[in-house]
This record gives structure tokens, sequence and C-alpha cells, in this order.
């Protein structure tokens, strides 16, 4: 029970913990943002109080130090620095190690954790030396408008019933105005005349204007208690103490007076007016917007989306025999009630394939970390730009792209964004510039990533890659072509790196990885101007567009994005061919036979002979079937672990009829073939 | 809370028995009419069957433990076992005969002598003397680790 | 038979909130003693809330059931316990004793 418990802490976290860094490097550009200092404390906060709860006693402990920094920043004891955030950041890693580990037990990492606090601790007596008295000072002077109270409308309207428990409205009256400066509007328009008086039922209703620091939630909990018992409304009016307002006194009297409830929408003038400044409008907005985000989603794991996505492919899978058998009955009401069956059933899947979807933002966190961490260490000036981060993407898909796509921004600052005295010399802004781009592009998506540093040599690629003996010294090859070479295994090894382009850092090992979520990704750079890599994805995994075909007994699906096109060949034209190659039209195609790659025995001639021309680097490649069946949009399944060894079959597909067709991965068959050359 | 109980699967290999823990059995199937061969596995994966639209992969118990394969197979059945410790580990044995349902306490399991050799399993978490006959308990961690490799 | 039951369940119920109330009172708890806490309200406003109605404290089971959800929220880990929380906690349990010595009196 308790471990449930724990899970369930350690995911809330790590959106306390994603949420920390955002508002960290907003902070960073924003260094007196009060709302953004709230927000981490609030974080910290929590991460302290559930820490305790659950048994992360070195999490709750370590949090602590770091929420009394965050206490004194709040209350205007400390100032934030660069300082102080590069320390707060590497206390999140801290942070979100210990969420990993639970509690320490290895020596060396109970004095990292020691050191850490000592660090932490070094902060608040040496940054703090103006001290509790300067602060106070400070805080004095703040203007009250720099405070971080705001105004509160709470509307409580109790049903008559309220007085039968106990309960007395005053008391709760009393502990509002314990929160704050607190102004009771009384409303005795519903007691009825003296004759028609029920002695213990409730006839009042109070309005109540607070200004405090409180939370809203602080202030709901006041009225936990009774909340079956009345209508509540809580709505913050405005980021400010608004009760010495003239204009608001005046607005509370009228109210009182004519018997009408005050609504939001009365303050909105207050709102508008603060002297706090021009942003507050647009922030408040904002925030709005993520609150309703947060009403209007739920929470669900992700295993029980599979759950889902499993089951609506098994209703996919049952639904397309229903309609083979409903065909062959030929009975018109069957057949109309299979058709129904076959929309409804359609658009479930679409659904659900729709929630396995997240938005890519989830992991840019990590790579705004990684931009701002390495151009620190390497004194580089980055401008980092994301566009798109709101664009959705399988889930698989995600998991299996964050490992790459930090790769090739590694290499981006690593490689090519120069140090800004270089980047003056050539002629450049000193800042430098990376872009990270996701859009759509028809069933795919495309993420690009370009920066503007010194880019490629294609030269000296082409010149490591003869030495290397992966091209012959006179191969005519396009600019492009040679780019393309750092993603041939056996390019980019480590010595070729360090003193080429230092591009080749293990991109083979990003193009095989990207393969494996079946991407592709190319790269285009010009020497001195920057590199643009660009990626394209599926959306989704689980599900393609596929060529049904035989091959001896089984049947296979070709994933349709890979084929150019098909032809139909008489068993003589095989004959006439040697090494592999067969002409077609007077072109020559190298070709794979299936029958050999799935060992099937070639014992009886074949008849009739489908040739499959699939695409793959830019060269055409035949693949030999015996029959080709047919189109079909499937459902891939994974095979499995004790099928992973297999390399050439991506997964398995359930037909219609309940038979299952296995799913070939052109990509690695392609592959595979060639390295056996 | 000494005594611990027990629950097992027996089922048939040639003339020998054997028995899973009953806890992690999933299903047990008739051998469907056609198990799609899956090409470049090795030789004891029989391929794959469709489980309610789940892929499940069948391994023959026969050729893992080096047994002949014999040709009518009328009784042959599928254990589906889902390992309770290893994640999407699903995966169906192909064994002679199901035999039964043994309910029985662990300290009933004797340290294993196999006469000869079981083929790829290595070793047994035990045995049992039922009916007059030995029952040599297959611990499923370890078949998934053989299969898996 | 049932009048027996009745008082003894109305004593009880008097002694425990009286105790928790005295509790309350004093420092707020923290760590293992605000665990504890949470764990003698929820019980003792789980106990009212399932036998209350079979004895007669049905208005008296009505207020506690909002204790107990609360503080089942709190033990789950759902909701913190707040000074604020504390502070409505000691007044429901103020009115809870006031209701229950109403309806022991009916």
């Amino acid at each position: 029970m308790i471990d449930k418990f724990r899970a369930k802490f350690v995911e809330e976290s790590t959106d306390n913990v994603h949420d920390l860094e955002e508002a960290l490097f907003l902070l960073e550009k924003d260094m007196d943002n009060k709302e953004l200092i709230e927000r981490i404390f609030r974080a910290m906060h929590s991460l302290k109080g559930g820490g305790a709860m659950f048994g992360f006693n070195h999490l709750s402990e370590f949090t602590h130090h770091l929420e009394t920094i965050f206490d004194w920043v709040r209350t205007n004891k400390l100032k934030v620095t660069t300082d102080l955030i590069t320390l707060t950041f590497s206390a999140i890693d801290q942070i979100k190690f210990l969420l990993k580990t639970g509690d320490l037990s290895a020596a060396e990492d109970l004095n990292a954790q020691q050191n850490f606090i000592q660090r932490l601790q070094a902060f608040l007596s040496g940054e703090g030396s103006t001290g509790p008295s300067g602060a106070a000072a400070s805080q004095t002077a703040a203007a009250p408008e720099e405070s971080d109270e705001k105004t509160y409308l709470i509307s409580f309207i109790p049903q008559k019933e309220l007085l039968q428990n106990g309960t007395n409205p005053l008391y709760l009256l009393d502990d509002i105005h314990a929160l704050g400066q607190a102004l009771t509007l009384a409303y005795t328009h519903k007691v009825p005349s003296l004759d028609l008086i029920d002695a213990e039922a409730n006839y009042c209703l109070w309005q109540i204007l607070v200004s405090t620091a409180e939370s809203i939630n602080e202030i709901k909990d006041v009225f936990i208690f009774v909340e079956d018992e009345c209508e509540l409304h809580i709505d913050q009016v405005a980021g400010r103490n608004i009760l010495q307002d003239k204009e608001v006194l005046e607005k509370t009297e009228k109210a009182v007076k004519n018997s009408t409830l005050l609504t939001v929408e009365d303050f909105k003038l207050e709102n508008q007016a603060p002297v706090a400044g021009p942003a507050p409008q647009t922030e408040e907005k904002k925030k709005a917007a993520i609150k309703e985000h947060k009403i209007s989603s739920i929470r669900v794991s992700s295993h029980k989306i599979d759950e889902l996505v499993t089951l609506v492919s098994e209703l996919v899978t049952l639904q397309a025999q229903l309609s083979l058998y409903a065909e062959n009955t030929q009975d018109a009401t069957m057949l109309s009630m299979s058709e129904n069956v076959q929309k409804l059933s359609r658009q479930l899947r679409e659904n659900a394939f729709d929630i396995s979807l997240i938005p890519l933002q989830s992991e840019l966190m990590r790579f705004q970390r990684l931009v701002r961490d390495l151009s620190k260490d390497q004194g580089k000036d980055i401008d980092f730009v994301i566009e798109g981060g709101d664009l959705e993407l399988d889930k698989n898909i995600i998991e299996n792209l964050t490992d790459p796509l930090l790769h090739i921004l590694r290499n981006s600052i690593d490689h090519g964004i120069e140090v800004p005295e270089d980047r003056i010399k050539a002629g450049k802004a000193p800042k430098g510039n990376i872009l990270f781009k996701a859009f759509y592009s028809g069933a795919n998506v495309i993420i690009e990533i370009s920066d503007d540093g010194k880019g490629i040599d294609a030269e000296l690629i082409r010149q490591k890659a003869i030495a290397k003996g992966l091209i012959e010294s006179d191969a005519a090859l396009t600019e492009k072509e040679v780019l393309d070479l750092i993603f041939v295994s056996g390019f980019s090894t480590r010595e070729v790196v360090s003193d080429v382009s230092g591009r080749g850092v293990g991109m083979d090992v990003v193009k095989r990885k990207l393969a494996n979520i079946r991407g592709e990704v190319s790269i285009e750079s010009e020497k001195g101007k920057g590199t643009l890599i660009s990626i394209t994805l599926p959306m989704t995994l689980s599900i393609i567009d596929g060529l049904l075909v035989g091959v001896g007994e089984n049947q296979y699906v070709i994933p349709i994005s890979a084929i150019d096109k098909l032809y139909a060949l008489q068993p003589e034209q095989l004959k006439q061919s040697f090494n592999q190659v067969v002409v077609i039209d007077n072109e020559q195609y190298p070709y794979i036979d299936l029958r050999k790659v799935f060992k099937v025995s070639d014992a009886e001639d074949r008849e009739q002979l489908q040739m499959i021309m699939v695409k793959a680097e830019d060269r055409l490649t035949g693949l030999l079937v015996d029959a080709v069946i047919g189109e079909y949009q499937t459902v891939v399944k994974p095979l499995g672990r004790y099928l992973k060894k297999q390399e050439i079959l991506s997964g398995a597909s359930i037909m219609g009829d309940g038979t299952i067709a296995l799913v070939i991965d052109t990509t690695r068959l392609l592959q595979k073939q060639k390295n056996r050359k | 809370m000494e005594t611990q109980n027990i629950t097992l699967l027996s089922f048939k290999i040639q003339d020998d028995l054997f028995a899973v823990d009953a806890l992690q059995v999933d299903h047990i199937l008739e051998l469907p009419p056609i198990i799609t061969a899956v090409p470049n596995t090795p030789h004891y994966m029989k391929g794959i069957i469709n489980l309610h639209g789940n892929i499940i992969p069948v391994a023959d118990m026969r050729l893992i433990m080096d047994k002949e394969v014999q040709d009518k197979r009328s009784d042959a059945s599928i254990i589906v076992l889902n390992p309770s410790n290893i994640q999407d580990a699903r995966i169906g044995i192909l064994v002679d005969v199901v035999e039964e349902v043994i309910e029985t306490k662990k300290e009933a399991l004797k340290e294993t002598i196999t006469e000869g050799k079981k083929g790829l399993i290595e070793h047994f978490e035990g045995t049992l003397v039922f009916n007059e006959d030995f029952v040599h308990v297959i611990n499923i961690a370890h078949l998934c680790e053989i299969i898996e490799k | 038979m049932l009048t027996e039951i009745k008082n003894q369940f109305y004593n009880d119920t008097l002694e425990t909130l009286i105790s928790i109330q005295e509790a309350l009172s004093e420092t707020p708890p923290e760590g293992e003693e605000e665990r504890n806490m949470v764990e003698r309200v929820f019980t003792v406003s789980h106990q009212i809330s399932g036998t209350g109605p079979m004895l007669g404290f049905d208005n008296s089971a009505l207020l506690s059931r909002k204790l107990e959800r609360t503080f089942y929220e709190i033990r789950s880990g759902k909701r913190t316990l707040t000074a604020q929380l504390l502070t409505q906690t000691q007044r429901t349990i103020q009115n809870l004793l006031e209701v229950l010595q109403k309806e022991q009196g009916e």
C-alpha cells in the first residue's frame, strides 16, 4: 500500500521538479518576478512535506535547506543572483537523484549530500550577511504594492440547514479575518418576517473581501467542513491589497445597501489600475490559462493507456472478422450493423491513439538544461529557441527520441557554436543561435535542429573517409553524399571526431536509434555558416499502412511508406540475372529473395513472382516475394522480449481472420544485407 | 506460517512429469491449428500465436529438454505463463499433456536428482513425489531466462 | 440492551473526542506526532460515521463524515494538514461534541 503511495509521490514530485526547473529558467530571465519565486518556494515546500510523509527523509532534509533559501528570497532577505540560480539548478539534480534512489546509504552519497547542504548553508550565511536586520529594513522599505498580498472575494452562501449541526458561521468569518485584512459584508435580505422565521434555520449570506498572502487553498480549508451545506466561491480579484481603495469601499457599501452581491467583474477596473507595472495582466491571463488546462486534464498511468490501446486494437481485429462474416452472409441487417460497428471502432481507435500522444514539451526542459549547462561550461553564449514544443507524438516515440536529440544538441554546442571571440572574428554576432523546430508534415513529424556555428567542412570528411577506406579516392560524391558519410558506422570513431568536424560523434548511433522508431535523419551544412539536422518521424508507432505479401507459408507486411513500385516478374527474368541483380525496364536493380532470407525451401518452382521495390538511402532495392495479397492498415504489435534477437521483423499484425502476419523492417533488412556483402 | 502452501500445475514431456507454479499460469490452450513460425529464431521457438489480440511466443518444451519431437500430438497443449517478477514476459510453452493441479506444502519439495540431462534446463526448484511419481518443479524465471537467450 | 450499547458508545466517543480536543489545543503536532493525530481523528470519525446511525446519532454521523473524508485524504497524502485545517478540525470536533450530547439527550 505504502509503496503505491510512494510511487505516486515520486510521479507527482517529478512533475513538481519539472515545474521547478521551468520556473527557474524563467526566473533567470526575470530575477525579480515574485510569482516565480513563490512558485519555486511552493514546489520545494511540497517536496519537503511529501518527502517526509513518504519516507524520503534525505530528500525532505535537503529541500528543507533549499526552501529556507527561497523563503529568504521571497521575504526579501536574499537577492536572486546567477550564482543562486546555478546552485539551485545543481540542487535540482540532487533532488532528482534523491527521488530516484530514495534514502541514501552509500557513504560517498551521504558525503556528497552533506557537502551540498553545507554549500546551501554557506550561501545563506555568506550572501545573507546583509542579515536579518537588513532584511527587516528592506521589508519595511518595500512598498505595499510589492508585497505578495492578493485580494480575494469570498462568497459564502449557506443553506438553511447550516446551523443544524452546530456550525457557527461567525467562527468561520473570524478565521478568515485571521488570514489578513478582511472586510465582511453580511446580506440579510433573505431573512423572512418574524412570524415565518424558523429559529434553527440560517437566512444570512456573506461576502468577504480578504487581502492575504496565504494561498487560495488556505482559504478553502476554512470552509472544508461546511462545503456540503453552502455555496462557496473564492476568486482572486486583485494582485494586491485593495481594501483601502476608495472605489472598492464605495462599491461594497452599495452592494450591501442594494442587496446585490459583488461579482468578480465588479473588480475588473481595480485589476487594471494597479501601479505594479505593465506585465502582470498578461501574466495573470497566462496563469488563468494554465489553471484551466490543469482542471481540464487528468492524470492516467501510461500502463492504463497501453491497455486501452491494446483493447481497442483487439476490437478492431474482431470488427474485421465481423465484417468478413457479414459479407459472407449477405444479410442486409447484419451488413449495416457491421458497418456501424466498423465506423464506431474506427473512431474509437483514432481517439485511443490520440490519447496516447503526449506533447514534446515534456522533454524540452532537459534540452534547455543541456544548452544552459554546456554553454556556461564552455564559455559560449547561446540563444536557444524552441518552436512547436506543443506538438504531440506517440509516447513510445518520445521516450526513444530524447537521447538522439540530446546527442545532436550536444554536438551543436560542442562543435558547432564557436566561442564569442571566434564568432566576432568570423564576422558573426557574438551570441550563437540554436533553433529547435518541430512541425507536422503530412503523416509525419519533422524536427529540425539548426545552428549558426562553424558548419562542417565537407572536404575534410571526404579525406577522412578515404583514409578510412570507406570510399574510393576518386569517388565522385555530391556534397550531400559526403556529409551523409557521418552517419555510416565506422566513420565516426573518436579520433576522427576530435580533429575533423567533430560532428561525427556517434551519429551512426543516432541514426540507428532513430531507425528503431522508424525515424530518418539527414544533414545539411555549409562551412562557416552553420548546420541543419532534420529528423522525420511517424506520428505513431503502433499503426501502419502496409502491403500484405506471401512468402512460403507465412504472410508478411511491408510498410507502404518504404515502397516505391511493384513489378510482376516472369521466372525467366530471374534466371537470366546473376549476382543478385535484376533488369527491369532496362534498369539494373539489386534484389533480395525473401525466401532465402526467411529460409523457405525453394523446392517447388514459383510460377509467378512479385518484385517490390523499396527505397532506402536513395537507392532502390527489390524484394522478391511469392504473392502480393493486398493493402491493409494494421496495428503493429511488438514481438516481445523473447524474439528481440531476430532483427528484420519489427512486429506482428493480427489479420481479420485471426491469423498473424509478420511486419518487415525494410531499413534493417537492407542494412543487414549490405553488411553481409 | 511455517508451512507454506503451494499450488502446482503438472504436465508431461515424453515420460517425465514436470510442474510449474500454478499462480503464474495465465491460460491453458489447446494446440491451435496454426502457430506462425518466426524465421531466424532458435530451433525451440515454435512461433507466435494470437491470444485475444496479443502476440504470445511459444517455445516447444520437448526441444528445450532435448527430446525427440513426435508427429502426433493430439493431447498437446500450450501453457501460457505470466512470470510474476518479469515485465511483459508472457510466454507459451508447448507440452505433451497437461496433467493436474497439485496442492501441496513447500516442505514436500525435495532436492532434485535428475537422471540424465534435461536439455537446456540446468536446475529445478525441487522434486515432489506425487501418486508414486516424481514431479520435477521448473523454476519459471529460470525457464524464461533460457528462452530469452 | 440497545440503551446500554448506546451509552457505552456515547461515553467512549466523548472521551476520545475530548482527549483529541485537548491534544489539538497544544502546540501543533509534527512528524510522527502529526501522523498519530491524523490517525486518531480518522479512526474516531470513522467509528462515529459507521456506528452512529445504528444508535440514533444521525446528525453526529453526518458531521463526522466530513472529518472522516478529509482525514482520509490527509492520511493518503492527497491533502496536507495545514494550520487552518487544524483550527477547523478543532471547531468541528467542538460541534460534534455538542451534537452528540444533544442527540444523547433525545
